[in-house]
C-alpha cells in the first residue's frame, strides 16, 4: 500500500496491493502505479478507469503517462501482472453514465538508475565516442575539459539569450478562491533517484508538508525512480510525467491542479518542463510564488542555471548553494542581488566532530574516493591518480566508496593498472563514515560541482581533502590543495602534493585546519533548510 | 544588508606614512568594513607599525614574502578582499591620505552615476590633490570626449576613461567579470590597463566632492624625458607595460604613436643612448609580453 496522496478511490483492486491487501506489486511499482493514476484522475477528472498494468524487463523504464498508456497494445516482453479499476475523486463534468476509460500503465523493471547514458545509445557517432572514452579515458577527457574551458571562458558566461518578459497586470482566476482546497506547493524534480539535487529536493518537500502545504511533486525525466518510496513522499501527491503529455491533457493537468489545489508556491528543483510553464502560472495567478534552487553552472550545455536565466521574469527568487553561482547569477548575468539568496546545504548532513581513530602503526596512508561511480565524477582520473602515486609514493591504500554507471570501468582500471593489491572497493549502504575514519586523504577529481558534502563530513573527521578547483570548492577546501580540472595538469599536481601531505603530517594538519576555518566563514550564511522554512511560512499569507 | 566595503593598501617600506593613510581610512564617516593592507615584503619596521593595528578586527595583514610590485600586491589585495566577499574594493597607494567623506561620496556618487547613465559604471576614483591643495599631476585620470555629460546633469563628477590607483572604487562586479590586475606588469602602467580593461562596457566617473591627499615628494607628472641610469629599472617596465597594451589590446596606430612620443621626449630631454637602447629592447620585449588576468574565485 502507498502512502502518496491519491486523487482516486478504488473500485477493484486486481490484486495489485493499492489497498493494502494482498501485494502483487513492490512498494516501488506501487507508488509508480498510484502516480499514473493520480495523473489519469487530474487530466479526466471524475471519470472511471479500468488499467492494466505491465511489468517490463529491467533496464526498461515505466511508461505512465504517455500515448502509450492510451494504445491497448504493448511489447512482447512486457507481463501482465494485474488490471485495476479506480474512480477519480476529482469533481469532473463525466456524466454519469460515461464509459470506462481503459488504460494500460507499463511499470517497467528495475534500473540501475542515471538515465541514458550517451554513449549506450544507438548509432554510429555513438560507437566511435564510446570506443574513444572508453579506450582512452583520460585522454578523451582531455579533450573534454579542453572544451569545457573554451565554454567557460568563451561562450557560456558571454550569452545572452532574450529574457522571457515580466508578467505584469494578469490578475488571479476568478472563482477559485475556495478555501477548503488544500495549499499546495508544486514541486518540479528531475527523477525520484540518487542525487545531490533530489536529496535537497526531498528535504524541501518534507518542510512544505511540515509548513502545512500538500506537496504536488511532478517529474520529467524517464526513470524506474527508485526514490519514489522515500519517507518525505508520504502523503504528497506524486505525478511522475512522461514526456510528451498526449492532445490537450498538458493544459487539463495545468488546470486541474491550480482548480483542484490552492497552490501557494512553486519550488522548482530540476525540471525543464516545468521551467518553462512557470509564466504560465504566473499568468493565470500572479500571486503564487516561484522559487528554485540551483546547485552547478554546467559550462558546456548552460545546464539548468541557462534556462533558469533565460526565464528568470517568471521566478521570484533563485536560491543557490554556492557563493560561485550566487557571483555568476549577480554579477555576470545580472539578475537583480535580491532575487538571488544563498543558503548553502551545509545543515543537510551536519556531522559532529569526530575522533580520529588511532593510526595502527604501520597501517599505509590511506586515500578515499567517496561519490558516485560517475562521469561527473571521473573515478577513471582517481584511480590513474592512484597508479602514478603508487609507482613514485610505495606504500599507500586506496579506497574507492560508491556505485554508479562506470563501476565496471572502476574494476577493469584496477586490473589493468596493477592496484588490485592497494584498492578496495566499498558500496553503499556501507557507511562512509567508515571510509573516512579510516582515510588520511580524500581526494575529489570532479569535473564539476557545487558544495561538496563530502568536504563538511570529512572535515569532521579530520580529514584533508585534495580537490579539483570547480564550482565553489575553493569555498570549502584549502587553497594549498585546489588542483586544476585538466586531466593531465590534475594527475601532475595532486600527486605531487599527496606526496608533500605523506611527508608532512603537519602540512596535512595544516590543510584541515584551513577546511575548518572556511566551513566556520560559510557557516556564517544563511542555511539552506532555515532559508527555506522562511520562504514557505511567507507563502502561506 | 548593507553592502561590504573593503580598502586595499599596497605598502612597501613606507613607514613614515603608512600609519596616517591607514587612520584615514579607519576615519571614514561611512566606516570600511575590512582593511586590506599588502605588505610587499618590507624591509623596514613596517611590520611593527602594523601590530599596532592588531586589536582591530576590521585590519587584515596580507604579508607577502617577496616584492611583488604596485601590479602584484594590488592583485593580491584585491584578490583578499573579493575572497572575503566585498562588494567593493577600494584601493590606494600607501601615501595616500584619504579626507574623511571620501569613500561616502565615492559610494553616493558611484550610485548617482549609475542612476543617471542607466548602465554599470565599472569604477569612481576621487579627486587627488597634493598636499599643498593643488592638483596632483601624477594622478590626473584620462577623461573621455563627453567628459561633461554628467556635470550637465547636475552631477559632480566627470567621465573618464582610465586612472592610477589611488583612492580607486572597484565594484565587486568588474572584478567578476575583468579579473585582477596584471601581476606581470610589477609595476608601471599596470592601473591604465587595469581601467581601460574593466571599462569595456563604458567608461568611469570621477567624483569631484571626494578627496584624497596624495603625498609625494614632488609635484610632478612622469615621462620618458626623466629617465636616469637610477631610474631607469621604473621606466623599462613601463616601456614594456605599455607597449605590450598597446600591440595587443589597442590598435597597431596606437603602438606606432606610443613609440614616436617615448622617443620624442627621451630625445627632446637629451637622454643617453644605452637608455634609448634599453627603452627599445623593452619595447620590443612587449610585443611578445602579454600576461593574462587572473580571475578572482568566490569563496564566501
Amino acid at each position: 500500500m502507498t502512502r502518496a496522496r491519491q486523487v482516486f478511490e478504488i473500485i477493484d483492486d486486481g490484486g495489485s496491493g493499492l489497498d493494502g491487501a494482498e501485494e502483487r506489486l513492490s512498494p516501488r511499482e506501487l507508488c509508480l502505479l498510484a502516480g499514473a493514476l493520480n495523473y489519469h484522475s487530474l487530466v479526466q477528472p471524475g471519470r472511471e478507469f479500468r488499467a492494466v498494468v505491465l511489468r517490463g524487463p529491467n533496464e526498461s523504464f515505466p511508461r505512465l503517462t504517455g500515448d502509450s498508456c492510451h494504445r491497448l497494445e504493448w511489447p512482447a516482453d512486457r507481463t501482465v501482472v494485474c488490471t485495476v479499476q479506480v474512480r477519480s475523486t476529482l469533481n469532473g463534468t463525466a456524466p454519469d453514465n460515461a464509459p470506462l476509460v481503459p488504460l494500460v500503465i507499463d511499470l517497467g523493471g528495475e534500473h540501475p538508475g542515471g538515465g541514458t547514458s550517451y554513449y549506450s545509445r544507438a548509432g554510429l557517432k555513438a560507437k566511435v565516442l564510446r570506443r574513444a572514452r572508453f579506450g582512452a579515458p583520460v585522454a578523451f577527457d582531455a579533450l573534454r575539459q579542453g572544451l569545457t574551458d573554451y565554454y567557460e571562458k568563451r561562450i557560456t558566461s558571454n550569452r545572452r539569450p532574450p529574457r522571457i518578459a515580466r508578467v505584469e497586470s494578469a490578475a488571479p482566476l476568478q472563482g477559485l478562491a475556495g478555501e477548503d482546497r488544500p495549499p499546495a506547493i508544486v514541486f518540479g524534480l528531475h527523477w525520484l533517484e540518487m542525487g545531490g539535487a533530489e536529496r535537497w529536493a526531498l528535504e524541501s518537500i518534507a518542510l512544505a508538508k511540515e509548513a502545512g502545504f500538500l506537496p504536488i511533486v511532478l517529474t520529467d525525466r524517464e526513470s524506474s525512480h527508485p526514490w519514489i518510496v522515500r519517507p518525505e513522499l508520504e502523503g504528497a501527491l506524486v505525478v511522475p510525467l512522461d514526456l510528451p503529455l498526449p492532445g490537450t491533457e498538458e493544459v487539463d493537468l495545468l488546470l486541474a491542479l491550480t482548480r483542484e489545489f490552492s497552490v501557494r508556491g512553486i519550488h522548482v528543483h530540476h525540471n525543464g518542463w516545468l521551467y518553462h510553464r512557470l509564466a504560465w502560472f504566473k499568468a493565470m495567478d500572479p500571486t503564487i510564488q516561484v522559487a528554485d534552487s540551483l546547485h552547478i553552472i554546467e559550462w558546456r550545455t548552460g545546464g539548468f542555471v541557462e534556462v533558469s536565466i533565460k526565464l528568470s521574469n517568471a521566478i521570484d527568487v533563485h536560491h543557490v548553494i554556492s557563493p560561485q553561482l550566487r557571483d555568476y547569477m549577480v554579477l555576470q548575468r545580472d539578475i537583480p542581488k535580491e532575487r538571488v539568496a544563498l543558503a548553502p546545504l551545509y545543515g543537510l548532513h551536519e556531522a559532529a566532530p569526530v575522533q580520529q581513530a588511532k593510526t595502527e602503526n604501520g597501517r599505509p596512508f590511506t586515500v578515499s574516493f567517496i561519490g558516485r561511480l560517475s562521469q561527473q565524477k571521473r573515478p577513471y582520473l582517481f584511480l590513474r591518480y592512484a597508479h602514478q602515486l603508487k609507482r613514485s609514493a610505495g606504500n599507500v591504500r586506496f579506497i574507492m566508496h560508491g556505485d554508479g554507471a562506470l563501476s565496471d570501468e572502476a574494476t577493469q582500471l584496477v586490473s589493468r593498472y596493477g592496484l588490485s593489491d592497494c584498492v578496495e572497493f566499498r558500496r553503499p549502504p556501507r557507511a562512509v563514515d567508515d571510509t573516512l575514519t579510516e582515510s588520511d586523504l580524500l581526494v575529489i577529481s570532479s569535473d564539476n560541482e557545487g558544495l561538496t558534502l563530502t568536504t563538511f563530513e570529512a572535515t569532521a573527521h579530520d580529514v584533508a581533502v585534495l580537490s579539483t578547483d570547480v564550482g565553489s570548492q575553493a569555498s570549502l577546501v584549502s587553497s594549498r590543495a585546489l588542483v586544476p580540472r585538466q586531466p593531465l595538469a590534475f594527475l601532475k599536481e595532486a600527486v605531487s602534493l599527496t606526496k608533500e601531505i605523506m611527508e608532512s603530517e603537519e602540512l596535512r594538519e595544516q590543510i584541515v585546519q584551513e577546511q575548518r576555518e572556511k566551513i566556520e566563514s560559510l557557516k556564517e550564511l544563511p542555511e539552506a533548510r532555515l532559508w527555506t522554512k522562511k520562504l514557505y511560512e511567507g507563502w502561506k499569507a | 544588508m548593507t553592502d561590504k566595503v573593503a580598502a586595499v593598501v599596497v605598502t612597501y617600506n613606507r613607514v613614515d606614512k603608512l600609519g596616517k593613510v591607514l587612520d584615514s581610512i579607519l576615519a571614514q564617516t561611512r566606516s570600511v568594513d575590512q582593511l586590506i593592507v599588502v605588505d610587499n615584503a618590507s624591509t623596514d619596521s613596517t611590520p611593527q607599525l602594523l601590530s599596532v593595528y592588531d586589536d582591530d578586527p576590521r585590519v587584515e595583514i596580507v604579508r607577502l614574502s617577496t616584492n611583488t610590485g604596485g601590479a602584484g600586491g594590488f592583485a593580491a589585495g584585491m584578490e583578499r578582499a573579493y575572497e572575503r566577499g566585498a562588494d567593493w574594493v577600494w584601493i590606494m597607494d600607501d601615501d595616500c591620505y584619504t579626507t574623511e567623506t571620501a569613500l561616502e561620496k565615492l559610494l553616493e556618487g558611484h550610485a548617482e552615476a549609475e542612476t543617471e547613465l542607466g548602465r554599470p559604471v565599472p569604477y569612481s576614483c576621487s579627486l587627488v590633490r597634493y598636499t599643498d591643495g593643488s592638483i596632483c599631476e601624477m594622478n590626473n585620470p584620462g577623461t573621455t570626449w563627453d567628459w561633461g555629460r554628467l556635470i550637465a546633469k547636475g552631477l559632480n563628477s566627470v567621465l573618464i576613461t582610465n586612472c592610477s590607483f589611488v583612492s580607486v572604487l572597484i565594484p565587486r562586479r568588474s572584478i567578476a567579470k575583468y579579473g585582477l590586475p596584471l601581476v606581470e606588469y610589477f609595476i608601471w602602467f599596470d592601473d591604465m590597463e587595469y581601467t581601460l580593461r574593466i571599462s569595456a562596457e563604458g567608461p568611469g566617473v570621477q567624483i569631484l566632492d571626494s578627496v584624497a591627499v596624495h603625498d609625494m615628494p614632488e609635484n610632478r607628472g612622469v615621462n620618458f624625458g626623466d629617465l636616469n641610469p637610477g631610474n631607469a629599472w621604473k621606466f623599462y617596465h613601463g616601456a614594456r607595460n605599455e607597449s605590450s597594451y598597446r600591440w595587443h589590446h589597442d590598435d597597431k596606430l596606437a603602438w606606432v604613436q606610443f613609440v614616436v612620443t617615448t622617443y620624442a621626449w627621451m630625445v627632446r630631454a637629451r637622454v643617453g643612448r644605452r637608455l634609448q637602447l634599453g627603452v627599445a629592447k623593452r619595447i620590443l620585449e612587449g610585443l611578445k609580453f602579454d600576461p593574462k588576468p587572473k580571475m578572482a574565485r568566490s569563496v564566501r
